[in-house]
């Protein structure tokens, strides 16, 4: 090879990674160019290089393939014209076919000689683009699908509760009393807190029933229902109990009234009594139409604080009395509150029903009190009276209305799933709000992780999130199957509680059907805690039991100057059946007698008899307690541990 | 007479192949080729047998070649390669007992059943 031949520097220009770049470049943006030059080089008729052009550059290629098919088809055309010179270019131009489908068959198939990795590319892009459009196809048609869905609203729970209290005039109804003593209690808290430095006033919804704090001694005030006659102020209390005595009258005749008579409602007015003292949320009228209304989880129950309140209130009148020796006004204030009790148990809505034992343990626990304070303040008539109070008013008490919960599940379905006619249903825009309201309260409650659950977002985010969302039959089938064992659990009986103990069944069902499974988000809100309801209500049980078995114990004192040994003494003469200690399903509380004073206990958790014996340190009898002990019905689930060794105390009163 | 499109898409590759088993053609020259040596029975305008050589080149039976012919011209020049010649054996086994079932049938003229 001579020099001429080879020159290395037009070699290395040629071939300088620059050029080779700028060719490339030069290629994508005019693809076509190379293709133009040949064609103008072949010296072809007109009609033939144009057919031939216009065939190429319908083909897209690259440059390089169009520069190929280009040479190979004036190749082509040159020897047509060679070889019959008889022909007219446009004949042979004919033979080319219909350009646009020979541009297409030369484009696939020149495409299929690409290398491997355009190939895998082009596949995997091609594969890629299809789930996207199949992903945007689906998402346009669940969109408009769940944004053109919406529930139908056809039912009025709140009006259905509200028409429980129809029937009663405003004679029979309780509250207005009750409100008018809590009302008397606000008013001297205020007074009482002038002269010290005020807490932070509640913000609106928070309830305004506890006195301010103060770092002081507590006063006999703040100290009720278990004043002493030392506590600062004490005498004070007595003149102002003494000073509302009409109102708690009025109080005390309300309790007997056949119901509380509040109206339940999504909607109130803050009345303020004394600027921004002291004020009343009282429920306005709800809407006759369901539409207008929010769901049954809204509803306000604001008297249930001062029902509380009164109670207390009542309770400590009851013990001035006692301490006056005015037997007849301390039975009849503690009669008062256990009806209050009863009265909240016969209230739809569980939160009710548990102010309701809430207020009926003050009761009792200020009735015990009082007859160990003061062993012959009553009568046998009065004791025996009270031991009926107590069992009477305590069978409306332990109502837990679960017919009213499940009321609510069926509102807040209806409000958020739309209706197919047959009890099923998809969640709705309208049921994301509800998620989010609940998820997110704004003055209370624990918020959940539903980070899909954003405001402004459900219209975009709901078409995917109903798709991870449990039917409305769904969450309806679970929430009532889940709702009948928590009220299975609450019948009388303590072993009935084994459907709600820890690895009982409605742990079980809620640990793998509503905690481990998203599509159950609303239960997961909706229904904790309804497990340790039951244990409540048997804790009642057990501590009504008690308390009627501590007052016919008095009689048998006074009868026969002992203390009875066992319970079965007492039955039937003085009480109907032995009471069930819950600890110890179907054995009754036991009965101990230390320096002369009698003390009823059950075995608590540890469920073996410590000889009324209570435990060293904390409680035994704690709701949870209680539902470990069922963990393991006959055996000792929690023998070492230092809290459950001991027994439950349930008489005399400990502090 | 020209064969029915589904006939000539089994019919054309083996022919092509077979036609260049014998030599290196070029587009023209095949074109030519079919169009003569079958009576135009699987002749071939451009729109079908560049496409067909494109793709046969795809799956490595041909490979082409770009050279000056005899008259000076440059041209592609297609020929068989080793799988192509596999392929046409292959192909030529099938066309061979094809024949033979149908002209057991009679469907082929002149053949007995």
């Amino acid at each position: 090879m001579s020099e001429s031949a080879f020159n290395p520097w037009n070699w290395s220009v040629r071939h300088s990674p620059i050029l080779r770049i700028g060719r490339w470049m030069a290629a994508r943006l005019r693809p076509h160019a190379e293709a133009e030059r040949l064609l103008a080089a072949s010296g072809l008729p007109d009609t033939l290089r144009e057919r031939i052009d216009s065939i190429v550059r319908r083909t897209r290629l690259w440059s390089d393939e169009r520069a190929d098919i280009t040479r190979e088809l004036i190749a082509h055309a040159r020897d047509a014209v060679g070889n019959d010179p008889a022909r007219s270019p446009g004949d042979i131009a004919s033979d080319l076919g219909d350009t646009r489908t020979v541009a297409r068959l030369l484009r696939r198939s020149v495409k299929r000689k690409r290398p491997w990795l355009w190939q895998a590319r082009h596949r995997t892009l091609q594969a890629v683009c299809a789930v996207m459009i199949l992903l945007i196809m689906s998402y346009g048609v669940l969109f408009v699908r769940f944004n053109t869905a919406s529930p139908e609203i056809s039912k009025n729970y709140i009006a259905e509760l509200n028409q429980r209290n129809a029937g009663y005039n405003s004679d029979e109804q309780a509250l207005p009393a009750i409100e008018s003593l809590w009302l008397a209690y606000m008013r001297e808290d205020l007074r009482l807190a002038g002269g010290r430095q005020h807490a932070p006033l509640p913000e609106s919804g928070q309830s305004q029933d506890e006195p301010h704090n103060s770092a002081e001694q507590p006063s006999a005030f703040e100290s009720m229902p278990k004043m002493n006659a030392t506590d600062r102020g004490y005498q004070e209390f007595v003149a102002w109990m003494d000073s509302i005595r009409p109102i708690l009258d009025r109080a005390q005749e309300a309790a007997a009234r056949p119901t509380l008579g509040g109206l339940f409602s999504d909607r109130s007015e803050r009345i303020e009594i004394v600027p921004q003292e002291i004020w009343i949320h009282r429920p306005l009228p709800p809407s006759p139409d369901p539409r207008d209304q929010e769901n049954l989880v809204g509803v306000l129950l604001p008297w249930l604080g001062h029902s509380r309140t009164a109670a207390r209130v009542l309770c400590a009148d009851a013990v001035l009395a006692a301490r006056a020796g005015e037997a007849s006004r301390a039975k009849e204030r503690l009669t008062a509150v256990l009806q209050l009790a009863g009265l909240h148990g016969q209230e739809p809505f569980l939160i009710s029903n548990l102010v309701g034992l809430a207020i009926e343990a003050v009761g009792q626990d200020t009735l015990l009190r009082i007859t160990d304070e003061h062993p012959d303040l009553f009568s046998e008539t009065d004791l025996t009276e009270l031991c009926h109070t107590l069992a009477s008013e305590h069978q409306r008490a332990r109502h837990l209305d679960f017919a009213s919960e499940r009321m609510m599940i069926e509102d807040v379905l209806q409000r958020g799933f739309t209706d197919d006619g047959s009890g099923d249903g998809r969640l709705t825009r309208q049921g994301m709000r509800q998620l989010e309201q609940f998820a997110s309260p704004e003055d209370f409650g624990p918020t959940f992780d539903l980070p899909l659950v954003r405001e402004g977002a459900a219209p975009y985010v709901g078409p995917v999130y109903e798709l991870t969302i449990a039917s409305r039959a769904e969450h309806r089938a679970l929430y009532h199957r889940l709702l009948s064992i928590a009220e299975q659990a609450a019948q009388p009986g303590a072993a009935n509680m084994a459907g709600v103990a820890p690895g009982g069944p409605f742990d079980r069902a809620f640990a793998s059907e509503v905690e481990n499974d998203p599509r159950f988000r609303l239960l997961e809100i909706l229904l904790p805690g309804v497990n340790r309801l039951p244990a409540t209500v048997h804790q009642s049980d057990a501590r009504t039991g008690a308390a009627c078995v501590a007052l016919a114990s008095q009689i048998h004192h006074r009868r026969t100057g002992q203390w009875p040994r066992a319970i079965k003494e007492l039955v039937p003469q003085l009480v109907p059946t032995a009471p069930e200690d819950p600890f110890d399903p179907g054995h009754p509380l036991r009965l101990a007698v230390r320096e002369g004073r009698l003390i009823i206990y059950s075995v608590g958790t540890d469920g073996d008899d410590d000889r009324a014996t209570p435990p060293a340190v904390g409680r035994t009898e704690d709701a949870r307690d209680l539902m470990k002990r069922f963990a393991g019905l006959g055996v000792s689930p929690i023998a070492n541990d230092p809290v459950s060794d001991g027994d439950w105390i349930l008489y005399p009163p400990t502090d | 007479m020209k064969l029915e499109r589904e006939l000539m898409r089994g019919a054309g590759p083996t022919a092509v192949l077979h036609l260049l088993s014998s030599r290196p053609m070029y587009g023209y020259e095949l074109a030519e080729a079919l169009a003569k040596r079958t009576d135009g029975v699987l002749a071939m305008g451009q729109s079908t047998l560049y496409p067909m050589l494109y793709n046969l080149e795809a799956k490595g039976l041909i490979e082409p070649e770009w050279r000056e012919g005899d008259s000076g011209r440059e041209r592609k020049y297609y020929r068989l390669t080793g799988k192509g010649k596999t392929k046409l054996k292959t192909d030529l086994e099938h066309w061979d007992r094809l024949a033979g079932a149908l002209a057991s049938l009679g469907v082929l003229k002149g053949a007995t059943a």
